[in-house]
């Protein structure tokens, strides 16, 4: 034994103030209790202050402390200090939850020794106090926070083969609380692949350089499903080898996969904005470019380099500057979130650059302004041809304006002179009825007859184009076309032609009756006129729906028409292509200018001496 | 039948003029006619009857179309002038367009609008229906 040991062994047994500092200073209290009468116990002074106790008002008496101790504390203590009584190799150790006398938990470190007698029974026991409050507190604190955080820890030993989980780690694995993970599976939680290749060489690297390692890897856990987990691990040398390595788990599985999202959706958004067809800019508050991307710059005709030198006022036309100030203000103030604007801007190159300008906003988590999303489109085509085209609508309205007027002036001053004419012819015959027997005047009087009805289909002409769309209505098809064949039958029979009217009953088409009447009036004549003399002739009326048209469809097997010849010609005014004493070339025309009025069309088939179908096309419902 | 004392022709152009009035003597109803070569001539004319206190035209032939005063202008000045005799006004124009024809109803004779040249049938209907 050291001689200074000795030394402070019997000082302590002759000096009590030796004794007294120990017990002040080392220790949070002693106790000693009698165990032939258990009821006796002495505790120092500091045993009661820690606990907030006068200790001069406590009675030398264990009853003192019993309703203070957390009683499953003590129902442990009590099995440790039996084990302890009977076995003195089983040391008396117990961590002990008080009661303080203000109300809060004291966590105490209670250790004891039994005092034995000559037969080795326990007579006394000794015991001391030390306060272990703040540890405690720290490491219930660690321990709710890493609950809170799902942070797990491992600890792998290689030389005693075992690896230990505790509970958090297992419910990150999904497996039960009495699962035993083992050494060599529990690897194989790591997703097959680049996670399970990475957390092999991680631990290799720790077992054999001593490397601590802190990666994100994915695991699947017992009921198959992907996990995101970050692993740190520390290796700890023991006797020259790193054969130790603990660490935690973290289940990070919504933050890395909401990483891995953002990842993809900003990803998405670069991808759009660097390839996107149409000018886009990212700018702030203060209107200063954040990213431009290539077609902004090219709708311009800068570099990039060049338009990140500019500002908006120098490629905005000044007019147009602040066009959208109120815009951008309601989008600060949080009152709108986007606007569109049309903008002009200035080219490289000087000239005016049509914009069309569209802003969003971006903002942070209180609602700030973070950035503005711009998209530019050039527009200076569409509203150049838009120009254009209003232009000519403008002078199509007023040539069609002008040539109404002058058919209309044509139409009416004409009628009056040949009315004139006509009439004066007419009173004459009446005055000199020999007069007529001169071919000249016979000829002057056909002449003014011809004049008359070119002028009748003149003003018809007017008429058609004059009258409005607006007042259509349905009108039943088959009663008609079997009244105009019925008022046409003695001419028909004349030309020895049979007319079938094969169209459906109930068929109505879009139209005015009086235009309908003269379209099918005008095709049967022609088919009656144009009928071949070297065969039985027919007229074949049929119907067809199609689409928004009604399609009426007149087959003869007349004389025919040179399509290649006379196509151009076929609908013209004042074309004949017939030598038929009869043709007079409006019908076609007026018919065509009717069926169009009525929102139709026309198509025409047809073979020399074969005959000719035409196919009218009606409307039958509005729009 | 009724026998028509004097009927007016309103009327610039002297071709419709001559036809008309040779039309009016065909009919052999009508004593004399009263000519004007537009619509202010036959506004003034007629005034001076009505103040000479004369007997009015019972029959107006009126064309539209005229210099000066046309026809529509006339209707509008005669139809101030307070008239208790009945005078039938017939439109005889060259115009068939419709929205003279809609306008001719503002003035109540939508009826009497006849389209030139007038033969003698026409006259003769118009002359019977008094």
């Amino acid at each position: 034994m050291n001689y200074l040991q000795e030394e402070l062994y019997s000082s302590l047994k002759t000096n009590p103030k030796i004794f007294e500092f120990i017990e002040k200073n080392s220790l949070d209290g002693i106790w000693y209790s009698d165990l032939e009468n258990p009821e006796n116990e002495w505790m120092d002074d500091r045993f009661w202050e820690i606990l907030g106790y006068d200790p001069q008002k406590m009675p030398s008496k264990s009853s003192t402390w019993r309703d203070i101790i957390n009683q499953d504390d003590l129902k442990a203590a009590l099995t440790n200090f039996n084990q302890h009584i009977e076995d003195p190799n089983i040391p008396y150790d117990q961590v002990l939850r008080f009661t303080h006398k203000k109300g809060r938990t004291v966590w105490i470190r209670s250790k004891g020794m039994a005092i034995r007698n000559e037969e080795n029974k326990a007579i006394r026991m000794v015991g001391s106090h030390l306060e272990i409050t703040e540890l405690k507190e720290n490491e219930e604190f660690l321990h709710r926070c890493n609950q809170e955080a799902n942070i797990g820890f491992w600890d792998m030993s290689v030389e005693n083969k075992t690896i230990k989980w505790s509970n958090t780690t297992k419910a990150i694995h999904g497996v039960d609380l009495d699962f035993k993970p083992c050494l060599e599976t529990s690897i194989n939680f790591y997703k097959e692949g680049s996670s399970r290749t990475k957390i092999t060489e991680l631990v290799f690297r720790a077992l054999n350089f001593g490397e601590p390692f802190n990666d994100e890897l994915q695991i699947v856990t017992i009921q198959g499903e992907y996990k995101w987990v970050k692993v740190i691990g520390f290796p700890e040398k023991i006797k020259d080898n790193y054969n130790r390595v603990y660490g935690t788990i973290q289940d990070i599985n919504d933050l890395k996969k909401s990483q891995i999202k953002l990842k993809q959706s900003e990803q998405a958004f670069r991808g759009n904005f660097e390839n996107a067809a149409i000018g886009m800019a990212l700018f702030d508050n203060d209107k200063k470019w954040i990213k431009i991307n290539q077609t902004f710059c090219d709708i311009l005709g800068y570099t990039h380099d060049e338009l990140s030198l500019l500002s908006f006022e120098d490629i905005t036309h000044p007019e147009d500057l602040h066009t959208d100030a109120a815009e951008i203000e309601e989008i600060i103030d949080g009152a709108r979130d986007h606007y569109k604007v049309d903008k002009r801007y200035f080219h490289k190159n000087g000239h005016l650059v049509n914009i069309h300008f569209a802003v969003s906003v971006v903002r942070d988590t209180d609602n700030e302004v973070l950035y503005f999303i711009s998209q530019i489109i050039d527009i200076t085509l569409l509203k150049e041809q838009e120009k254009a085209l209003k232009r000519i609508i403008s002078i199509t309205q007023d040539q069609n304006d002008r040539l109404k007027n002058f058919a209309h002036i044509v139409s009416h001053n004409l009628r009056s002179h040949s009315g004139g004419i006509s009439a004066l012819l007419q009173l004459l015959r009446d005055d000199e009825p020999e007069l007529f027997e001169n071919e000249m005047i016979q000829l002057l009087e056909t002449s003014s007859f011809n004049l008359q009805e070119t002028i009748n289909h003149l003003s018809e002409v007017v008429k058609i184009n004059l009258s409005s769309n607006d007042n259509l209505t349905l009108i039943p098809l088959s009663n008609i076309i079997n009244k105009q064949i019925a008022s046409l039958t003695p001419i028909a029979e004349k030309n020895n032609i049979k007319i079938t009217n094969n169209t459906e009953e109930n068929i109505k088409v879009l139209g005015i009756s009086a235009y309908v009447e003269s379209i099918i009036l005008n095709f049967i004549t022609n088919a009656i006129k144009y009928s071949s003399s070297e065969r039985d002739s027919f007229l074949n009326i049929n119907s067809e729906k199609k689409g928004p048209y009604i399609i009426i469809s007149f087959t003869d097997n007349g004389i025919g028409i040179d399509l290649d010849l006379n196509k151009n010609k076929l609908f013209g005014m004042y074309k004949t292509f017939h030598d038929n004493e009869d043709a007079r070339g409006i019908g076609l025309f007026i018919t065509k200018n009717q069926i169009e009025t009525l929102g139709g069309k026309i198509e025409v088939t047809s073979e020399l001496n074969k005959g000719t179908t035409f196919k009218v096309f009606f409307k039958h419902e509005k729009n | 039948m009724k026998k028509i004392n004097l009927a007016c022709i309103i009327e610039d152009d002297p071709t419709h003029v001559y036809i008309t009035k040779r039309f009016l003597n065909l009919t052999g109803l009508v004593e004399s006619i009263l000519i004007c070569s537009n619509g202010k001539d036959a506004f003034t004319k007629l005034k001076a009857i009505i103040s000479s206190g004369e007997k009015l035209p019972e029959l107006i032939l009126l064309d539209l179309n005229m210099p000066v005063w046309d026809g529509w202008q006339f209707l509008d000045a005669f139809k101030e002038i307070p008239v208790e005799d009945k005078i039938d006004i017939y439109i005889l124009t060259s115009s068939n367009n419709e929205a003279d024809i809609e306008r001719a109803k503002n003035y109540n004779i939508d009826s009497n609008y006849i389209v030139k040249p007038i033969t003698l049938e026409k006259l003769k209907d118009v002359i019977f229906s008094e």
